[in-house]
C-alpha cells in the first residue's frame, strides 16, 4: 500500500526540515512531498539544499489549492493513501498508524485526527475551541456528520476521495468545508484521537481580524455547500 | 425630458462608444468581455433619442423626475457589469490555480527526469561522458 503524506508550507524555513526528518525516522515506509505555497522567506533554499521531496508553486494559492496541490501529486503517483500534515511540527508523525488504520479497514474514506477526543496535549484558546465548537455544530446541521476538531489539519484521505479531492477542494479555509463537501459526495468520515504540539516555528495564520471573518465566511461556506451539493446516501459520487 | 440634457447624453454615449471601439480595435479589450458594454451604450443611446421611453419608463415605476429614471437605468447596467465581472474574475482564479498546481507537478517531473539523465549518463557513459568532458576541456 502506498502512503503519500502531503506537507503544506508557506514560510517554514523554522521547522521544515525538523518535521521531515521526524517523519522520515518515524515512518520510514510512507513518501511525503512538501508542497511549497511560493514562500517569501528561505523555505525553498532549504528544501533543494537538504535534498527534500517538494513541489514548488510559482503563485501563492493558500492552504487550500496547496493541500490540492498534494492530492494531485498522490493522484498522478497512484498513491492509495494520503495524509495531510502540517509544516509547523503540530501534528505527531507517531499517529499517522492510527490515522490511517480506518481507510486500511475499510471503515472510512476521511480520517481526521482530533485533539477534542481525549482532550490530551496542546487544546490552543479558549476561544480558539469555542469557535471549533460552534463550527463542528454547523457540520453536523449541514451534512449530518460528528465531528469535534473540524479545523484539523492532520486528516488521510483514501484512494477515491484523493481522486475526488484532486479534482475539487475547498479554497480559503478549507478544512471544514472538506469534511462537508466529502460527507456531501457520499464519503465516510470518521475521527481518531491524537495529541498535538505548539506549533515549533512561522507564525499562525490567523489573527484577530482573520478570525472574526473566518466565523462569518466559513459558516456561510459550510451553508452554501450544502444547497450546492444534492446529498447522496450511501454510495459514493 | 430637457432638449440640452437629451444633447449632453448622446454626446457622452457616443464618445463612449467611440471609446469602446478605439479601445477593441487596439485589441485592449477583447469583445467577449464587452458586448455587455456596447449594450449598455445602446440602450442608453436609444433612450436619449426617444426621450418618450423614459418618460413612459418613469411613470409605469413610480420615479418623481425622467433625470433620475436614467440614472437607474444606468445604475442597472453598471451592477450587471460589475457582477459579471465577478464571475469572470473567479473563474480566471480557478484557472490560474490550475495551472500553477499543474506546473508545480511538472516541474517536479523534470527536476526528477535531469537527476535521472545525469546518473544514468555517469553509469553509461565511462567513454562516451568523459570524452566529451575532455573535448569540452580542450575547446
Amino acid at each position: 500500500m502506498k502512503i503519500l503524506l502531503i506537507i503544506p508550507a508557506y514560510n517554514e524555513e523554522e521547522s521544515i526540515e525538523k518535521v521531515v526528518r521526524e517523519i522520515e525516522e518515524k515512518c520510514p515506509e510512507c513518501d511525503y512531498v512538501v508542497v511549497n505555497d511560493c514562500s517569501t522567506d528561505h523555505t525553498e533554499e532549504i528544501l533543494k539544499q537538504k535534498n527534500i521531496n517538494h513541489v514548488s508553486l510559482s503563485a501563492n494559492l493558500g492552504i487550500g489549492g496547496a493541500v490540492q496541490t498534494g492530492y494531485k501529486y498522490a493522484m498522478h503517483y497512484g498513491y492509495d493513501i494520503a495524509i495531510q500534515q502540517d509544516g509547523d511540527g503540530q501534528h505527531d508523525p507517531a499517529y499517522i498508524q492510527d490515522v490511517i488504520q480506518p481507510i486500511v479497514q475499510k471503515e472510512a474514506d476521511l480520517v481526521i485526527g482530533s485533539r477534542f477526543i481525549e482532550k490530551n496535549g496542546f487544546q490552543s484558546s479558549f476561544s480558539r475551541r469555542a469557535g471549533v465548537r460552534f463550527l463542528c455544530g454547523v457540520i453536523r446541521l449541514v451534512c449530518g456528520v460528528k465531528v469535534t476538531d473540524c479545523t484539523s489539519g492532520y486528516r488521510a484521505a483514501g484512494k477515491e476521495l484523493i481522486a475526488y479531492f484532486s479534482r475539487s477542494y475547498a479554497q480559503d479555509y478549507p478544512e471544514p468545508e472538506a469534511i462537508v463537501s466529502a460527507a456531501l459526495a457520499g464519503f465516510k468520515v470518521k475521527e481518531v484521537p491524537v495529541i498535538m504540539r505548539e506549533r515549533q516555528g512561522g507564525v499562525s495564520s490567523l489573527n484577530l481580524m482573520k478570525s472574526a471573518l473566518y466565523m462569518i465566511k466559513v459558516p456561510l461556506a459550510l451553508v452554501l455547500r450544502r444547497l450546492m451539493m444534492k446529498r447522496i446516501r450511501g454510495e459514493k459520487r | 425630458m430637457n432638449p440640452k440634457l437629451q444633447i449632453f447624453l448622446i454626446l457622452v454615449i457616443a464618445a463612449f462608444f467611440v471609446a469602446l471601439v478605439i479601445l477593441l480595435k487596439k485589441k485592449k479589450l477583447s469583445l467577449r468581455y464587452t458586448l455587455l458594454w456596447l449594450l449598455a451604450d445602446l440602450v442608453l443611446l436609444v433612450l436619449a433619442i426617444f426621450p418618450d421611453l423614459i418618460n413612459w419608463f418613469t411613470r409605469q415605476v413610480g420615479i418623481v423626475s425622467p433625470v433620475n429614471a436614467v440614472f437607474a437605468v444606468e445604475a442597472i447596467f453598471v451592477l450587471v457589469i460589475m457582477l459579471s465581472l465577478t464571475g469572470i474574475v473567479s473563474q480566471e482564479n480557478r484557472k490560474i490555480r490550475k495551472l500553477a498546481q499543474e506546473n508545480a507537478i511538472l516541474e517536479k517531473r523534470v527536476r526528477d527526469l535531469e537527476k535521472l539523465t545525469r546518473v544514468n549518463h555517469g553509469l553509461i557513459s565511462e567513454s562516451g561522458a568523459v570524452r566529451e568532458g575532455e573535448s569540452y576541456e580542450q575547446a
